[in-house]
């Protein structure tokens, strides 16, 4: 099994996230600059804390799922590596008239993030005991170690982010690996592993989990979309969408560890009826599990499908999500 | 006549839905959520970054529940409330549960 894999579930891993799109906004319209544009409403929320949002197109497709920051003076914006370009050409193209400043802080910050069921125990050893107080969704700037602490989390464990300027994160670096030394801590965290775990949780990669072609409401993504706010960007093409979806995203779990091929058809007799968009095995579960796009009328859970591959069958049939309860969840309900 | 496997998977789809529509309806109307159906997708996480609800609503959702469902739930049996599908995968394992029983 993956070291990082086993940390992330057990104990924790530290990830390095530089590689993800950092973008402050600041100005007196930067909060109704990007309420413009996300598909919740920053409005609802408190200073210093956080959404999980989307940027839209105009027909109801999602151009960036995006974390989005409010302080008291700016909005942060996080974005995975690849959307980085996507979203500074949104930002760009919607700017005018509006009395914001963007900038691209991507090259001039380093992201390090502590993540498993000790993440918050060595985060305390890191940037002090006042940090057990910083809620999900919450973030703060630590004066111990100089940085922004986002308390944020998609594979299901605690999961802590430094957001921190690039001449300052070796020895925040150092730091988090000598406190992690008594906790197990895996200090190259494997980024591949990213996709495992988060499929475990069902918590979307844009780029592999969602085909261009596909809408928000199609992959589920209800949960990042406020259907009473007024006005945003694809906000009509979502209403439209959510009376009729065409396919839905379900997540497989197949009978044993095979992996069959991106994208492939999904069937059951031998009508097509969906098709697998990822796949991972699961070393918690102990066998593969996948997302597929599956015809409206069958994307429910306890329906068998298989898929062929060469002319093997494999069988998958469809479940609920998040697969399992983690370790950090466990702890945290009892 | 036996349902091919494709019938089959039609009427297992239609149950599901008409008890996912159900539960969707009574947690909007008790967690008076500002939301139709069609707006609460069958995996949206229930809490945190989800639907947002807290551990009020958690036990407004032990109620609902057991009152329309007829199962009982005990503190054990929350953790898998997860998702709308995690719990209707419970109440069609506790209903079954209890047929088995009777």
């Amino acid at each position: 099994m993956n070291a990082t894999y086993t940390a992330t579930r057990n104990t924790a891993a530290l990830f390095d996230f530089s590689e993800e799109g950092r973008f402050y906004i600041s100005g007196d319209d930067c909060v109704p600059f990007i309420n413009a544009l996300i598909s919740t409403d920053l409005d609802s929320i408190q200073e210093f804390t956080l959404l999980n949002t989307l940027f839209l197109n105009k027909d109801g497709t999602i151009l960036a799922i995006v974390w989005v920051l409010k302080d008291e003076e700016r909005i942060i914006i996080l974005t995975e590596p690849d959307r980085r370009q996507v979203v500074t050409e949104h930002l760009n193209t919607h700017r005018d008239n509006w009395n914001i400043e963007i900038s691209d802080e991507t090259e001039r910050t380093r992201c390090l993030a502590v993540i498993g069921p000790q993440a918050q125990e060595i985060t305390r050893e890191v940037a002090d005991d006042d940090i057990v107080g910083l809620s999900y969704l919450g973030f703060e700037w630590n004066e111990v170690v100089d940085a922004l602490l986002c308390r944020i989390g998609y594979v299901g464990e605690y999961e802590y982010r430094f957001i921190v300027p690039t001449e300052q994160a070796q020895s925040l670096e150092n730091r988090i690996v000598e406190k992690g030394k008594d906790y197990d801590l895996e200090e190259q965290g494997d980024l591949s592993v990213l996709s495992v775990l988060k499929l475990e949780m069902r918590s979307l990669n844009q780029q592999r989990d969602v085909p261009p072609n596909v809408t928000a409401i199609q992959a589920g993504l209800h949960w990042m979309i406020d259907f009473r706010k007024d006005e945003f960007i694809g906000r009509d093409a979502i209403h439209e969408q959510k009376k009729a979806k065409g396919r839905k995203l379900l997540t497989l779990l197949f009978d044993g560890e095979d992996l069959p091929p991106i994208p492939s058809e999904v069937f059951i007799e031998e009508q097509k009826l969906g098709k697998l968009v990822n796949v991972e095995y699961s070393p918690t579960v102990g066998k593969s599990i996948g997302l597929a796009y599956i015809d409206e009328d069958l994307a429910y859970v306890g329906i068998s499908f298989y898929i062929l591959v060469n002319d093997k069958t494999l069988s998958a049939q469809s479940v609920s999500a998040p697969l399992f309860i983690t370790n950090t969840v466990k702890g945290i309900s009892q | 006549m036996a349902l091919s496997k494709l019938d089959l998977a039609f009427q297992q789809a239609k149950t599901r839905k008409a008890i996912i529509e159900l539960l969707k309806r009574v947690l909007i109307n008790r967690l008076k959520l500002p939301l139709e159906i069609d707006e609460v997708a069958d995996d949206s996480p229930l809490f945190g970054s989800g639907l947002g609800l807290d551990s009020v609503d958690a036990l407004e959702i032990v109620v609902v529940v057991e009152k329309e469902f007829g199962v009982s739930i005990t503190d054990d049996d929350m953790q898998a409330f997860r998702s709308v599908n995690t719990i209707v995968d419970f109440i069609i394992a506790k209903q079954a549960e209890q047929k088995e029983e009777q």
